[in-house]
């Protein structure tokens, strides 16, 4: 469609343009990025004095890195968002899938509210109940512990889970159900043998969903989870940046330490994410 | 109206050739149908000629004026899609007005010409609605009307009959016939019904893997296919076909006839002019509705040279007006025999076919018709 | 779906953990915070209602007055520069993506989309530093351009400190409503662009007649999910500006003086209940906003069956 956009003299012009736009704005969305990653491989001299040059052998070093190494735990921080992202979406995929099943199967007294009830998780963001969720892990005791974040995560991240998977699970071909029913399959056996499996494209765009805001989040570590032992990676680069400001290797290695990951996990899955998020954008 | 000229006709995506050299005259006011099976090219060859696709090597003619490199609208076509691709947003009379709106027509003179299509059309009542508040065979119509308001020089069709239920495709078929009759524009169509291409064309362009097959009249398709292609694709059930190989020529042969065998019986087949040598492969191939049952059809001639084969009925499809015997041959080649439908004839019974050999139609070794 | 007099077993079992977690610590605390917002809590930690006191105070009385609508009148500055600059640049690369005559299309839409990823704290201290005088690389970019007389430190001064925050945001967010609009344009099928290029309409008015109609519900989606994230934003103020949101309060917005007002800062002492009370307000602003768009996008926007 639309070849001659791109065919005639007057219309190529036309697409040179168009490429030269993207290519600015794409240049301006990852050379931010691409300008501290350089950086933090260069002496304090290397950093002042020609910011926009890739490192030499004379301006190399990797001081930032080994003062974050040796100043905050980055490891312990790295592995404690993992165990929360990680077990705060192994929870939203299985008791999301098993609350959209519920919804989208059966028709029972109140479902309709319950619908109503879990789609206000989606609209109303769960930070503004902070007061009492805080109150709450206090009296459970669970201040400073991952589990804290984990169970918060979970609720946030329920109701988007739900919605989109039980929009999905409602076009699962009725026979394939009534036909296990007709074997007397019992319906636990039919959600985790049949629908489960058959759900997997979605239960993919819902991870990308989840992933995302449970790593990046500031807001619950810096309430929930202040202390040392549960401190996320968000949370710790934050507030060593925040003693090392004028420390500019140390800042910038921090900072190159935690896009680094992202930057690597989003080369190898970008198509997966983007395809994720497209599809479930479709709905 | 205008003719269309196709010369030498390429189309490349990447590094697949979807279209290989077509060359097409189409007379001003003919209406053409493109048939094949899906993936042929037909469809394609309908955008290059709508300007939707750019043509990779060739020309296009409208009315004896290189088109080639012009856009849709000076091209001066109108096209009715498959989909129908009304939108959505805009009421039937907007649809309709879109494309003379572009054109910066005058609005009493577009007013004018929507009236008058829809009156045609019967659209009158629904001028204000949206598509999505009109039924299939109605959408239909709103995108046939759509095309004429245009008044274009060429009418291109794509499949636009595959969405409807078979009773409202009929009706449209008939409808559109009509249409044609009265409008009396070039028109091009695309399809991969068979019955459509018969009923609707002037002139039938066959189409596989990006090349024309053959081109002529419907009846002249039906009953001088150029090639087996053509042979197996024309015609409801399909054409038997009977595989067969040449024999030596015996000296004193009459060079009106092939000698051959099928399933190892020694056969003459009738033949004008054809050089064959000893062993070559042919295929025979016969109607269904012409194949007659020896003993059923009292009014039978049986020539000399006409063949007779015994078989045994395999199964019996009763359509009511008509039955289909489906049989196999010794060598276990299939085939399918028209018979009235208050035959008798039943599964499992042995009967002598005859086929007559003026029925025949036959093709060499890389599929071509001999005459 | 088959119908249940009563709620059978299984269902039950389904729905309970999961419903159990959320109802826990996502709407019970929500209900919660608004019954919060109408007690008083004294210096033993005893709660007293109070009714509509704390609201009376948060708007009327200046000392928490001033602070609230500041940080409100900021938000919604915050909001429509979102509109102004991220939704349109969305827009326009996403009509630009979306063709598939393009070459490389979606190796842009997938670098493009890449900041959406990062965190927000992160992305804060990026362009903290790039935009550090000290550091100066702003002004030599600029200078390539001729225009790096005009730089200044954008982030420390009160005229400029919320809109560079604003478009900073804009920055690392332009891949969602890119995402969604890019996806809602592919949804459009094909024929619809091609009968309207064979009507004679240039690529620019498919456009803007045929597309952006069709698309319309989802740029109403857009403009409610951009809403709700601006006034429910926090982080990246809190890492670029701290929790005072300086200079002078210039780049408060809700988020921060929701924070302030529960945690307290520096002297002041952190309040639950205001807290819950400015936490109740902004989940009325939300709501107000919510109805707004299911009353105009879901009553009054038709979506068209494509």
């Amino acid at each position: 469609m639309f070849s001659s956009l791109f065919n005639s003299s007057k219309n190529r012009g036309n697409s040179a343009f168009i490429h030269l736009f993207l290519l600015a704005y794409t240049l301006l969305a990852l050379f931010p990025v691409f300008l501290i990653i350089i950086n933090a491989f260069k002496t304090r001299k290397g950093i002042f004095n020609d910011p926009l040059a890739l490192p030499t052998s004379a301006t190399f070093s990797t001081k930032g890195f080994e003062k974050v190494m040796a100043n905050s735990d980055f490891f312990h921080y790295f592995s404690n968002s993992l165990i929360i992202t990680l077990g705060a979406l192994f929870f939203i995929l299985l008791l999301g899938a098993m609350i959209a099943w519920a919804l989208s199967e059966y028709k029972f007294f109140g479902s309709s509210f319950m619908r109503f009830f879990m789609a206000i998780g989606i609209i109303v963001p769960i930070r503004l109940g902070s007061v009492s969720i805080l109150e709450t892990i206090v009296s459970l005791d669970l201040v400073n512990t991952k589990t804290a974040l984990i169970l918060v995560y979970i609720a946030q991240g329920l109701p988007m889970a739900v919605f989109i998977l039980s929009e999905f699970m409602a076009q699962i071909p009725k026979e394939l159900k009534e036909a296990a029913r007709c074997d007397d399959v019992s319906e636990y056996k039919i959600f985790f043998q049949i629908i489960l499996p058959l759900t997997r494209p979605a239960i993919a765009t819902v991870a990308v969903f989840s992933i995302i805001p449970i790593w990046n989040d500031l807001w619950f570590p810096l309430i929930l989870a202040p202390g040392e032992e549960a401190r996320t990676v968000t949370l710790g680069v934050q507030q060593f940046i925040g003693q090392y400001v004028t420390d500019w290797n140390s800042v910038l290695a921090s900072l190159t330490l935690a896009v680094v990951p992202v930057l690597i996990l989003y080369m190898i899955f970008s198509k997966h994410i983007i395809r994720g998020l497209t599809a479930g954008a479709v709905k | 109206m205008a003719s269309v000229s196709l010369k030498n006709i390429h189309k490349s995506f990447g590094k697949i050739e979807v279209i290989k050299d077509v060359s097409l005259e189409i007379e001003s006011g003919e209406f053409v149908v493109f048939v094949g099976p899906s993936g042929c090219g037909k469809s394609t060859l309908l955008r290059l000629i709508c300007g939707l696709e750019e043509i990779t090597s060739g020309v296009l003619e409208i009315g004896n004026e290189n088109v080639t490199s012009l856009s849709p609208r000076q091209r001066g076509i109108a096209m009715v899609f498959q989909s129908y691709a009304l939108y959505p947003h805009m009421t039937v009379y907007k649809n309709m007005a879109f494309g003379l709106k572009t054109a910066g027509e005058d609005k009493s003179k577009i007013d004018q010409k929507i009236r008058d299509a829809a009156k045609v059309l019967q659209l009158d009542q629904l001028l204000n609605r949206r598509p999505a508040e009109l039924s299939g065979g109605q959408r239909q119509r709103v995108a046939i009307g759509r095309a004429i308001v245009r008044e274009p020089r060429v009418f291109l069709f794509d499949e636009p009959l595959s969405n409807l239920d078979a009773s409202l495709r009929i009706q449209m078929r008939i409808e559109i016939s009509r249409l044609h009759e009265s409008l009396d524009c070039t028109t091009i169509y695309v399809t991969h019904d068979q019955v459509e291409a018969m009923t609707l064309a002037d002139k039938i362009v066959v189409l596989s893997e990006g090349k024309v097959e053959q081109v002529g009249t419907p009846m002249s398709l039906y009953n001088e296919p150029a090639n087996l292609f053509v042979a197996k694709f024309i015609g409801a059930p399909a054409m038997n076909l009977i595989q067969a190989h040449t024999k030596a020529p015996l000296e004193d042969n009459e060079p009106r006839y092939i000698n051959a065998e099928i399933s190892g019986k020694s056969v003459r087949l009738p033949c004008l002019s054809y050089n064959y040598k000893d062993n070559q492969n042919l295929t025979v191939g016969i109607r269904p509705e012409h194949i007659n049952i020896l003993g059923e059809d009292q009014k039978t001639q049986i020539l000399e040279e006409d063949l007779q084969l015994p078989v045994v009925i395999d199964l019996v499809e009763r359509l009511g007006d008509v039955s289909y015997l489906y049989i196999h041959m010794e060598d276990g080649t299939p085939v399918v025999v028209t018979v009235s439908g208050q035959s008798k004839l039943n599964i499992d019974k042995k009967i002598n076919l005859h086929i007559p050999a003026t029925k025949i139609h036959l093709f060499n070794e890389s599929g071509e018709r001999i005459m | 779906m088959s119908w249940h007099p009563k709620i059978p077993l299984h269902v039950f079992v389904f729905l309970v953990p999961g419903v159990l977690i959320y109802t826990i610590f996502s709407a019970w605390p929500l209900i919660d915070t608004l019954l919060l917002s109408l007690y008083e809590q004294d210096d033993s930690g005893a709660r007293h209602f109070v009714g509509l006191a704390n609201y009376n105070i948060l708007l009327f009385d200046n000392e928490w007055s001033n602070g609230f609508w500041n940080a409100m009148w900021n938000n919604l500055k915050f909001f429509v520069i979102h509109m102004l600059v991220q939704n349109p640049i969305s827009l326009l690369i996403a009509a630009l993506v979306s063709n598939r005559m393009l070459k490389g299309a979606n190796t842009y839409r997938t670098l493009i989309f890449f900041p959406t990823l990062l965190s927000v704290v992160i992305v804060g201290f990026i362009w903290q530093l790039i935009l550090n005088p000290l550091w100066g690389v702003s002004e030599t970019l600029l200078g390539y351009i001729g225009l790096d007389d005009y730089f200044d430190a954008w982030l420390g001064m009160e005229p400029t400190a919320l809109i560079t925050i604003a478009l900073i945001s804009v920055w690392q967010f332009v891949g969602i409503p890119l995402m969604l609009i890019y996806t809602a344009l592919l949804g459009i099928p094909d024929e619809l662009s091609d009968a309207a290029y064979v009507d004679g309409a240039s690529p620019r008015r498919i456009f803007w007649k045929i597309k952006l109609p069709l698309i319309l519900p989802t740029l109403g989606l857009v403009s409610i999910l951009t809403f709700i994230g601006n006034f429910n934003a926090f982080d990246l103020i809190y890492s670029i500006k701290g929790g005072l949101a300086g200079p002078n309060f210039s780049t408060d917005i809700l988020g921060t003086f929701f924070y302030r007002t529960f945690f307290g800062f520096q002297s002041s002492l952190g309040s639950p209940t205001m807290g819950a009370t400015v936490a109740a307000m902004m989940f009325f602003v939300i709501l107000v906003a919510v109805m707004i768009y299911f009353y105009l996008v879901q009553r009054k926007l038709q979506r068209y069956q494509l």
